[in-house]
C-alpha cells in the first residue's frame, strides 16, 4: 500500500510540528506560573551555577535563573515572530494580489519595487535603520515586517495570475462582482493554501532573524530576555557555562523545526492546490 | 429587439515583448451582426477557434469589442443582472471554496436583492435541486448537478438573456439531454432569450429558433432554423450539416486563415478571388444572410 | 476470422479508504482480428477502469482477477500479476481522452516517439528509430513529418495531438489498440478525421480496436460489435447494427433514446435518475431503480446473462422485444 504511506507521512510531520509549537506556546503562556524566579532578579551568590534542582537550567553571569529567562524569552521571540509575519503577510498579499489582478503598469511598478527590495542586502539595511531609529521591540517588529514580504508577494501574484482566468472568476465578473470582491472573496481564499504554508515557514525565518539581530546586540535590548540576546550573553562564558547557550539555542531550534514541520505537513496533503 | 449586435469585431493584440507596443493582432471575431428578439433562441454554431467563446465574452461584457456595437432594449437596464452566462465547464464554474449556498447568494448580494431566501428557493426549484445541497461544496456533486447549480445561480436574479457557451460539451449524453430540456423549459416558463453556442449541429434543430454559423471568427451564414438546416447556402454550413448526420463522410478538412474567405482552400466551389478578399455578407431572404462569393 | 483477444470473468477491485471497491464484475468479451469493439455507457460505469485493468495500468493495490485472458494465442496466468503488463508490452496500446495532458510538454513529438520506439526495440540505432518515427507520423497523417518531429505538444491543436498520441501508440507495434474516449474533447470535423484515421489503420495494419465512448450512435457508425456497460457490468453486447436497431436491454434503449437526434415532442429524452455509486450494494439488477420496465423480481436477484440469436448477450430478466 504505497499510497497510504504517502498520505500518512506528512500528517506525522504535522503532528510533531504542532506538538513542538504547542509545547513552546504553553510554556510561553504559562511563563509567570512556571517560572519560580523573576526573569531579571539578580542573585549575587549564585553566579554561573550549573543546572540544579533549584535552577533547572542553571544561572547566568548575573545569577539570573536561565529557565525563567528562557520562558519569558519564548514569549518575546514567538510574539515578535508572529507579529512580523502578520505585517509581512498583509503587505505581501496586498502587493501580490494588486499586482497579479490588475497587471499592466501597476504590476510592472510593484514587481520592480519587489525586485529592488529583494536585491537589497536586507540585513545591512536593518542594521543601519536600527542604528538610526534605535532598537525597541516595536521597531524590530516593524522593520522585519517591512522587509520580509517580497517572497510572499511574488507567490501571491503567481497564484492570482493562474486563478484569475478560471471560469468561476470570469462568471463572477459577468454577474457584476467588483474588483475588491473578486480579490477578497474569490482569489485570495483560493490561493490561501500556499499562502498559509509560506507564512508558517515565514514565522520560522522571522524568529531566526530576530534572534540573529538580538545576538548581534541590535535586537531586543537587555534586560528584556529573548532567545537571541540570551545567546549573546552566553558568548563570553561559552567555555565554562554551556547551559547558558544550550537552552536558548534549543528553544530557537525547536521553534524553527516545529514551524517547518507544520509547513511541510500542510503543504503535501493539500497537494499544493485544491 | 432585446439585443442587436452590429459589426462586432474583436482583435487580440499580440505583443512581441513587454516593452514594445502591440504590433500584430489575432482576429478572434470579424463583423458579426445579429438581432435577438424576446423569447427567442439563437444557436451559434462553430468549431473550436471559430470565435464562439469570444462572442460569449463580448455579450457578457467581459471584454470590449474592437469595433462594432452592442445595443440593448430598455428592458435590459443592467447588463450584469439581465445577461447571465453559463460556461462550458461545470467543474470550473463554481468557486471550489464556497458552499453552494454562498455561490448562489453571490449575485443576489451584489445586486442588492432584498428577498434573498425566497429567490434562492425559487431558483433551486427551477432547476430541480433540493435545499439540502446549500451547505455542501462543489466537489461533492456530479457534472450534471453542478451545471444545474450554475444555471440556478444564473437564474437567481431574473435575467432576460442567458448566454450558454457549450453548456453540455463536457457532460455525458444522458446528462446532456437533462440539461438541454431544463434550458428549453426555462426559456418557455421564464420568457428567456437564449444564445446557445455549440459545435454539435445535432442540438440545433431543437434548441435554436435561428442559427448563426461562425468559421475562424467570421460569420458565414445566418438565418432562421429551417432555412439553415434544410437549405444551407454556404458550402461550410452544408458540410457541417451533412457531418452531423454522422454516417456520411466529410469531404475535406478545415481550411486556414488569411485575407480571403476562411473556407476557400477546401471549398468545392472556390473561385480565384476567394483567396484574396473576404466577400461581403449578402441578404438572400428577409432573414437569411450568407457570406459567399457565389451569392454576390 | 481468427480470435485475437478474449477475456472471461474479469473482476476489478480498487483499494479505497473504506475497503476494496468492485468497479467491474464478470466482464467477458472477445474480439476478432481487424475488428472494432465499441464499449458504451455513462461515466461512472467502470469503462475506463476495466480497460486500465486489461493493460495492467491500475493504481497499485488494486486486485484484478480473471478466468481467462488471452491475446493472440498467448494466455495470461490469473495468479501472476506481472504477466498482464508483459502481455501489454507485447501487443496492447492505450490512447487517452485528453491528448494534451498525456503528452509530455517538455519533449518534442519526435523525442517522445523515438523514445517509445527505442523502449520497444532494444538495441535499435537512433537513426533507424528516427526513420521509423517519420514513417509513423506519416501514417497518422501528420505531414510533413520532419516538421512535426520538431514540434512540441503545445504547438499542436487538439486533433493533431490526438494523432501524435495514436502515433505513440503505434510505436509499440500493437495488435490491439484501446482508445478511451479519444474524440470526446474534439470538434465534430476533427472527431470524424480521427475516426477515419483509426479505420484506415485497422485496414492497413490489421489492428483491432476497443473504442470506449458514451456516444453510442457515434460508435454504431464504425464498430463491428458493441458492448454496453452499466455499474461495472456488461449488460448487453452483440453486433453493432443489430444492437442499435433492436436494442433489447432497457439501458441500451435509454442510451439510444437520449441521443440528441432522438426527439419526442420537441424534447430530449434523458435517462431518469443517475448512475449508482460504485459502493452502493444492490441485491437485484443495478438498473432496476431507473428502469421503466422494472418488475418486482428485478429487485430480488441479479439477472444472468442470456445468449440469444446472432450472438447477442443480454443481462436482463425481461429483455424488450423490438
Amino acid at each position: 500500500m504505497p499510497q497510504k504511506k504517502n498520505r500518512s507521512k506528512p500528517s506525522i510531520a504535522l503532528a510533531w510540528g504542532t506538538g513542538l509549537i504547542g509545547l513552546l506556546l504553553i510554556l510561553a503562556l504559562l511563563a509567570p506560573v512556571l517560572a519560580s524566579f523573576e526573569p531579571d532578579s539578580i542573585d549575587a551568590e549564585q553566579l554561573l551555577s550549573p543546572p540544579s534542582f533549584q535552577h533547572w537550567m542553571g544561572t547566568d553571569q548575573l545569577g539570573r535563573d536561565v529557565l525563567s529567562r528562557f520562558l519569558f524569552g519564548a514569549r518575546i521571540s514567538l510574539t515578535v515572530g508572529a507579529l512580523i509575519i502578520v505585517i509581512a503577510g498583509c503587505l505581501g498579499i496586498l502587493i501580490g494580489s494588486l499586482s497579479g489582478y490588475f497587471g499592466g503598469w501597476l504590476d510592472q511598478l510593484l514587481m520592480r519595487f519587489t525586485d529592488i527590495m529583494l536585491c537589497f542586502p536586507v540585513f545591512f539595511l536593518i542594521l543601519s535603520v536600527i542604528a538610526l531609529i534605535g532598537s525597541s521591540v516595536f521597531n524590530i517588529i516593524l522593520i522585519l515586517g517591512l522587509t520580509g514580504w517580497m517572497g510572499l508577494a511574488r507567490l501571491v501574484r503567481a497564484e492570482i495570475l493562474t486563478l484569475k482566468n478560471r471560469e468561476y472568476i470570469l462568471v463572477a465578473r459577468a454577474y457584476g462582482a467588483s474588483d475588491a470582491r473578486l480579490i477578497l472573496r474569490h482569489l485570495v481564499p483560493n490561493a490561501s493554501a500556499p499562502i498559509f504554508v509560506t507564512m508558517i515557514l515565514g514565522i520560522a525565518s522571522a524568529i531566526l532573524a530576530e534572534s540573529a539581530l538580538s545576538f548581534l546586540g541590535v535586537g531586543i535590548q537587555p534586560p528584556t530576555p529573548s532567545w537571541g540576546n540570551m545567546l549573546n550573553d552566553a558568548r563570553a562564558t561559552l567555555g565554562v557555562a554551556w547551559w547558558m547557550s544550550l537552552f536558548p539555542g534549543l528553544g530557537i531550534f525547536c521553534a524553527i523545526l516545529g514551524f517547518h514541520l507544520i509547513g511541510e505537513g500542510l503543504r503535501n496533503p493539500a497537494g499544493g492546490r485544491p | 429587439m432585446l439585443l442587436s449586435a452590429e459589426h462586432l469585431t474583436k482583435y487580440y493584440p499580440l505583443r512581441a515583448s513587454i516593452f514594445s507596443r502591440a504590433r500584430a493582432c489575432v482576429r478572434a471575431l470579424e463583423d458579426v451582426s445579429f438581432r435577438l428578439p424576446e423569447q427567442h433562441s439563437l444557436g451559434v454554431m462553430g468549431e473550436s477557434g471559430s470565435g464562439k467563446t469570444t462572442l460569449a465574452r463580448l455579450l457578457a461584457n467581459l471584454i470590449a469589442p474592437t469595433r462594432g456595437t452592442l445595443s440593448f432594449s430598455p428592458a435590459i437596464s443592467d447588463r450584469t443582472k439581465d445577461i447571465q452566462i453559463i460556461s462550458q465547464n461545470p467543474w470550473e464554474a463554481l468557486d471550489p471554496r464556497m458552499t453552494i449556498g454562498q455561490s448562489l447568494k453571490e449575485p443576489l448580494i451584489i445586486h442588492r436583492m432584498n428577498d434573498i431566501r425566497d429567490r434562492l428557493r425559487r431558483s433551486l426549484d427551477l432547476v430541480g435541486l433540493d435545499r439540502h445541497c446549500l451547505n455542501r461544496l462543489p466537489h461533492e456533486f456530479s457534472g450534471g448537478q453542478r451545471q444545474r447549480i450554475v444555471i440556478a445561480r444564473a437564474m437567481s436574479c431574473g435575467p432576460k438573456i442567458l448566454v450558454c457557451d457549450e453548456p453540455t460539451s463536457s457532460l455525458d449524453i444522458s446528462v446532456q439531454a437533462q440539461i438541454l430540456n431544463l434550458l428549453l423549459d426555462l426559456k418557455e416558463q421564464q420568457k428567456l432569450s437564449l444564445i446557445f453556442i455549440t459545435h454539435d449541429a445535432r442540438l440545433l434543430p431543437v434548441i435554436s429558433d435561428s442559427i448563426l454559423v461562425l468559421h475562424s471568427g467570421i460569420m458565414v451564414e445566418r438565418g432562421p432554423r429551417e432555412a439553415v438546416l434544410n437549405k444551407p447556402l454556404h458550402p461550410y454550413t452544408r458540410q457541417l450539416m451533412t457531418l452531423s448526420k454522422l454516417h456520411e463522410k466529410p469531404q475535406a478538412a478545415r481550411g486556414a486563415g488569411g485575407a480571403g474567405c476562411p473556407f476557400w482552400q477546401v471549398c468545392s466551389l472556390k473561385k480565384t478571388e476567394c483567396s484574396e478578399h473576404l466577400p461581403e455578407i449578402v441578404q438572400i431572404s428577409p432573414e437569411h444572410w450568407v457570406r459567399c462569393c457565389h451569392f454576390l | 476470422m481468427t480470435r485475437l483477444f478474449e477475456v472471461r470473468d474479469l473482476n476489478v477491485m480498487l483499494p479505497t479508504r473504506h475497503g476494496p471497491l468492485a468497479v467491474s464484475r464478470d466482464i467477458s468479451f472477445s474480439l476478432e482480428e481487424k475488428q472494432i469493439l465499441g464499449v458504451a455507457g455513462e461515466s461512472g460505469c467502470g469503462k475506463t477502469m476495466t480497460m486500465l485493468a486489461l493493460t495492467g495500468l491500475l493504481p497499485p493495490g488494486s486486485r484484478v482477477s480473471w478466468k481467462k485472458l488471452e491475446l493472440a494465442g498467448r494466455s495470461c496466468d490469473p495468479s501472476c500479476r506481472t504477466d498482464i503488463s508483459k502481455m501489454r508490452d507485447k501487443g496492447i496500446s492505450y490512447i487517452f481522452q485528453e491528448p494534451g495532458t498525456h503528452l509530455n510538454p517538455l519533449f518534442s513529438i519526435g523525442e517522445q516517439l523515438t523514445e517509445t520506439i527505442l523502449c520497444n526495440n532494444r538495441g535499435l540505432r537512433a537513426k533507424t528509430a528516427r526513420q521509423e518515427a517519420v514513417r509513423i507520423l506519416e501514417n497518422v497523417g501528420l505531414r510533413p513529418a520532419g516538421d512535426f518531429l520538431r514540434r512540441y505538444p503545445h504547438q499542436l491543436s487538439g486533433g493533431m495531438n490526438q494523432r501524435a498520441m495514436i502515433g505513440l501508440a503505434l510505436a509499440a507495434d500493437p495488435k490491439l489498440l484501446i482508445a478511451d474516449e479519444p474524440t470526446t474533447a474534439l470538434d465534430l470535423l476533427t472527431q470524424r478525421s480521427i475516426i477515419d484515421l483509426v479505420l484506415s489503420l485497422v485496414r492497413t495494419r490489421g489492428l483491432s480496436v476497443i473504442w470506449v465512448s458514451h456516444d453510442i450512435s457515434l460508435m454504431e457508425s464504425f464498430a463491428d460489435t458493441l458492448a454496453v456497460m452499466y455499474a461495472g457490468r456488461i449488460v448487453e453486447s452483440g453486433p453493432a447494427k443489430d444492437m442499435t436497431r433492436h436494442a433489447r436491454h432497457p439501458y441500451t434503449r435509454a442510451l439510444i433514446h437520449c441521443l440528441p437526434e432522438r426527439l419526442k415532442e420537441k424534447r430530449f429524452q434523458p435517462i431518469p435518475g443517475h448512475v449508482p455509486a460504485l459502493n452502493a450494494e444492490t441485491r437485484g439488477c443495478a438498473f432496476y431503480p431507473r428502469c421503466p420496465f422494472g418488475m418486482p423480481a428485478c429487485a430480488q436477484a441479479e439477472p444472468l446473462t442470456i445468449e440469444t440469436e446472432n450472438s447477442r448477450k443480454i443481462k436482463c430478466f425481461f429483455p424488450q422485444n423490438t
